[in-house]
């Protein structure tokens, strides 16, 4: 490599001597210092090819530096047909070198494509940014179009149509699908950094607690499609994302059913038949029950490291599937547990009618082994698990290095038994690697990005959301959180979701209300100027009865941004709560202006009607909702108001009736109101009961009881138990709804009144 | 997390390494190499998914592992990071070349360094560039060691031990002026002959 060798130390000591002179120097004006400096021959010609070299030098290194590889046993090379979503995961095909392909830098649709991420069955997978929303994205570009698949890409729109609308956590969001001349269709994705199962798999067998965790979330994301009557057929895990933070995400949902395409027709690759189920071989019918075989294969796989049914060549395979029972894991692993190997010989009958009928049982039996609840929140104080967090990523080195100990031994999955939430310790485990100082740090712009995406998907629909749906969005904030603390808008959202689930909380209500303030506070904090940070602080002080304070904080982020979603329909409530129904009714229409199509806004433009005692208008407007059964609850609480102020009480119970079982707690009092004013008092006594003794538990609100007190036109003793709902916060706005008119009237309500600070009019 | 035994065992080494014995220097060596490669498995079970891993952190927490947070002054400290940056180099270009050989014995060309320049340009992790950027980096670093140890030490405690100007200054005993002219000038170096090297 020595090219000069007439170039010596000395010459080297001068180079060092004249370097930083030169840097200095604009490239014109070099010449009279080497001039003075007798700088010439083959010292001249080094120091200005080294020069010219500075330029781009530093750049280099900078960027080299980022992207050291990592350390470690050495990873197999990869196969050709890697489908992997993650940018550090992404592989150079041995054909095509990914900078050379065309398509990087090129715009499809409002899609910049950035990087090319591997190709599937149907085409290639990119990264690219979303221009118009200035997210990352995962875009699938499906081949060519030749007149052979014209019919199946309308089948795939069908498809990918019907997945787009399926939201779970454990299934990957599409954003849409769409089509431009040039480049035919496209389905843009929610991009994850992660890797593919597949590429997880590589390394071995996974420990069992990860296993089981995986196969939980596989199932759940399955179940949620099986529901909608959508089967995935395509289980593998090839097709299976795991996120940096543990969340999986099944991928290409719909898109496996297109009979053109269809797998078993051409092309079937072992790694996709090693997968399938012995119905789907033989092409007989399909349902549910092929995905969970499927299923069965990949836990099969993660525990042992190895295929149930493998073999050297298709026909092998299809034999194995058909015909084989696979080894017991036991005989390829040790520590499997006997439960866990009777879940894989039930998922892997080779009659469907003997598996599982549903992912919901296995769902349970896969809960049972882990001894982990299968609603992430069921038996969780949330104050101790936001603790258990806060403690994790707290910036106490030693208190850190405390629940580090078990993370780093994985395999050791009894120390999740005794975790007493398990997404807790999950969540936990991921903010300790963002905080551990030691750790390997996620890039910002990849935490931002999850962080992102995960309060995207958290907000989506909230409002309309079911009990059930609100503890999914309370995880996926906090999961946002723990991914990036600095992320203002989902300390928003989580404020905003602790509210609107304050009355789940039970008796910890006015516990999540000041949590609920101090999220609202950290998003001020973190970004002043955030409208939804200080819509999030109305909220909670709308919530905590500091009405001024609250509709200071709504004006506040109005200005900020006229268009934030919500505010003003949570002005609506603020000024049904103060008595101001004409400002109520402004405020819900200059919503309705903004949203036409929100439902939550229509629902508020009925709402402010109702308290303007105008019903019939009220009922048109919910007419634009009701076309789903059941309703949702919202929509159907203020038909109700509008029946029982017309006195039509059994209408009222029939609207109610069909959402309460959805949406106990909100509806449950009003059910018990209506039933008690329409004289069915014998059901009404029984509501009372299940309220006081909800209450009694600590699971329910004085608020409920009171509301059924009224009903009854006891009011004493609802006067006496809306005092105990404003200790315990559980009085809502709608007390101000003309149900409570009479009792409004009634002098005995004015103590509330000044308690709640409302003049009377 | 400090285990004590082997924290009087490497502050002692430390010193014995000042005092210039060369025996105690591999032995300290030795110990980093091995604690980083730990911490690195660790890391790579932990967050798997990711191909890069963050040498400045990974030498941190070496150092907090095997001396406690503050049982150190920033003279040893800096000490031991010049040692930890040397077996970092070590663990990396190792790691390297066993990914290089499998790629090559796939059938993979070495990259040119225009493909290097675009892969490192682009954002995405195009690994083998890289693997073949560092290898050649490498073979540049060993052939400035024959025209200026001092640069290539510099080079390896910036590069692969992510100290600072200051901290490199003190393990070597230099001013941070000469870390700071040399680090520049190495770069233009090491990035002309890694460029010849990779064609």
């Amino acid at each position: 490599m020595t090219r000069e060798p007439s170039f010596g130390p000395d010459e080297w000591s001068r180079l060092e001597a004249l370097w930083e002179t030169a840097r200095g120097l604009p490239a014109d004006q070099r010449d009279e210092l080497f001039a003075s400096h007798a700088v010439d021959g083959a010292l001249r010609a080094e120091l200005e090819s080294l020069l010219d070299h500075a330029r781009t030098a530093e750049t280099f290194f900078d960027r080299l530096l980022t992207v050291v590889p990592q350390a470690g046993p050495t990873v197999p090379p990869d196969e050709p047909d890697a489908k992997a979503q993650d940018s550090a995961a992404c592989r150079r095909d041995a054909r095509t070198r990914p900078y050379a392909d065309p398509m990087i830098g090129a715009t499809v649709g409002h899609y910049q494509i950035v990087a090319r991420l591997g190709h599937g069955g149907m085409g290639i997978v990119y990264r690219a940014v979303d221009l118009r929303l200035r997210r990352t994205v995962a875009l699938k570009l499906l081949r060519a179009q030749t007149p052979d698949n014209l019919r199946a890409k309308d089948r795939l729109l069908v498809e990918a149509r019907a997945a787009a609308a399926l939201d779970h956590a454990n299934i990957c969001t599409i954003y849409e699908v769409g089509e431009t001349g040039e480049h035919s269709t496209f389905v843009a994705m929610a991009f994850y950094p992660g890797e593919t199962l597949d590429q997880v798999m590589r390394r071995g067998p996974l420990p069992l607690s990860i296993a089981l965790d995986y196969a939980t979330q596989i199932a759940r994301g399955l179940g949620a499609a099986h529901e909608r009557g959508i089967i995935h057929r395509d289980v593998k895990p090839a097709n299976i994302i795991v996120t940096a933070d543990g969340v999986v995400k099944l991928l290409d949902f719909g898109i496996a059913r297109i009979p053109d395409v269809d797998v078993s027709r051409e092309g079937v690759t072992p790694g996709t038949l090693a997968y399938m189920s012995p119905e789907q071989v033989t092409s007989r019918a399909l349902d549910q029950r092929t995905d969970l075989w499927s299923l069965g294969v990949v836990l099969y796989e993660m525990c042992t490291g190895v295929r149930p049914f493998g073999g050297a060549h298709a026909g092998a395979i299809l034999y194995a599937i058909l015909h084989d029972s696979p080894a017991p894991v036991s005989t390829l692993r040790r520590d499997v547990p006997q439960r866990i190997e009777s879940i894989i010989a039930r998922l892997l009958a080779k009659d469907p009618r003997q598996r599982y009928c549903d992912a919901e049982q296995l769902i349970a039996d896969l809960v049972a082994i882990s001894d982990v609840p299968p609603h992430p929140k069921r038996n969780t104080d949330p104050e101790a698990a936001f603790e258990h967090i806060a403690r994790a990523a707290g910036p106490n080195g030693n208190r850190a290095t405390a629940t580090r100990e078990p993370a780093a031994d994985v395999p050791k999955w009894r120390w999740l038994r005794h975790a007493s939430w398990y997404g807790v310790a999950l969540l936990a485990l991921g903010a300790l690697i963002v905080s551990w100082p030691g750790a390997r740090q996620p890039t910002v712009s990849d935490r931002r990005i999850a962080a992102e995406d995960l309060t995207t998907q958290g907000k989506r629909d909230v409002l309309f959301r079911s009990e059930s749906g609100r503890r999914q969005s309370l995880s996926l904030f906090r999961q946002a959180i723990a991914v990036d603390s600095t992320y203002a808008p989902a300390h928003a959202s989580l404020a905003h979701i602790l509210v609107l689930s304050a009355d789940e909380a039970g008796g910890s209500r006015r516990k999540q209300l000041i949590e609920a303030e101090k999220a609202a506070r950290t998003a001020i904090g973190l970004d002043s100027v955030l409208a939804d940070a200080h819509a999030a602080l109305g909220d909670v002080l709308l919530f905590d009865y500091q009405l001024a304070r609250a509709e200071e904080q709504f004006k506040r982020a109005i200005d900020l941004n006229p268009n934030e979603p919500y505010v003003r329909e949570f002005l609506v409530w603020l000024y049904i709560f103060m008595d101001r129904p004409r400002d109520a009714l402004e405020q819900a229409e200059r919503a309705a202006e903004d949203n036409p199509k929100s439902p939550t806004a229509i629902a508020e433009v009925a709402r402010a009607l109702l308290v303007n005692g105008r019903c019939s208008e009220a009922l048109e407007h919910l007419g634009r909702l009701m076309y789903v059964q059941p309703p949702p609850a919202r929509a159907a609480g203020i038909a109700a108001q509008c029946y029982a102020r017309q006195r039509m009480w059994q209408k009222a119970i029939d609207e109610l009736r069909p959402v309460a079982e959805r949406n106990p707690l909100q509806v449950e009092p009003w059910l018990g109101f209506m039933l008690a004013r329409a004289g069915q008092t014998e059901s009404a006594q029984q509501t009372l009961k299940r309220l006081l003794e909800r209450w009694r538990r600590g699971d329910g609100g004085a608020y409920a009881v009171a509301v059924v007190y009224a009903g009854f036109g006891e009011f004493d003793k609802a006067t006496e138990w809306l005092d105990k709902s404003i200790d315990d916060r559980s009085l809502r706005y709608n007390i101000m709804e003309p149900a409570f008119e009479e009792l409004r009237r009634d002098p005995r309500f004015d103590r509330v009144r000044n308690r709640l600070g409302i003049p009377k009019r | 997390m400090v285990e004590p035994n082997v924290n009087r065992t490497v502050t002692s080494l430390l010193d014995d390494v000042r005092r210039g014995d060369p025996s105690a220097l591999s032995r300290l060596f030795a110990i980093a190499y091995d604690k980083l490669l730990e911490i690195a498995r660790i890391q790579r079970r932990r967050q798997p998914s990711t191909e890069t891993l963050n040498t400045t952190a990974l030498v941190h927490e070496a150092f907090i592992k095997l001396f406690g947070s503050e049982a150190l002054d920033f003279n040893d400290r800096a000490h031991f990071m010049a040692v930890a940056a040397t077996a970092m180099r070590q663990i990396l270009i190792g790691h390297a070349r066993r990914k290089s050989a499998a790629k090559r014995g796939a059938g993979q060309e070495p990259a040119s360094f225009e493909e290097v320049e675009r892969a490192l340009a682009s954002e995405a992790g195009f690994v083998t560039p890289k693997t073949d950027a560092l290898l050649a980096l490498d073979r540049a670093l060993e052939q400035l060691l024959q025209r200026s140890e001092r640069q290539a030490r510099i080079v390896e405690c910036r590069f692969f031990g992510g100290m600072s100007i200051e901290e490199t200054a003190i393990a070597l005993g230099i001013s941070p002026a000469t870390v700071k002219r040399d680090w520049s000038m190495a770069q233009a170096w090491l990035h002309r002959e890694i460029q010849r090297d990779l064609g």
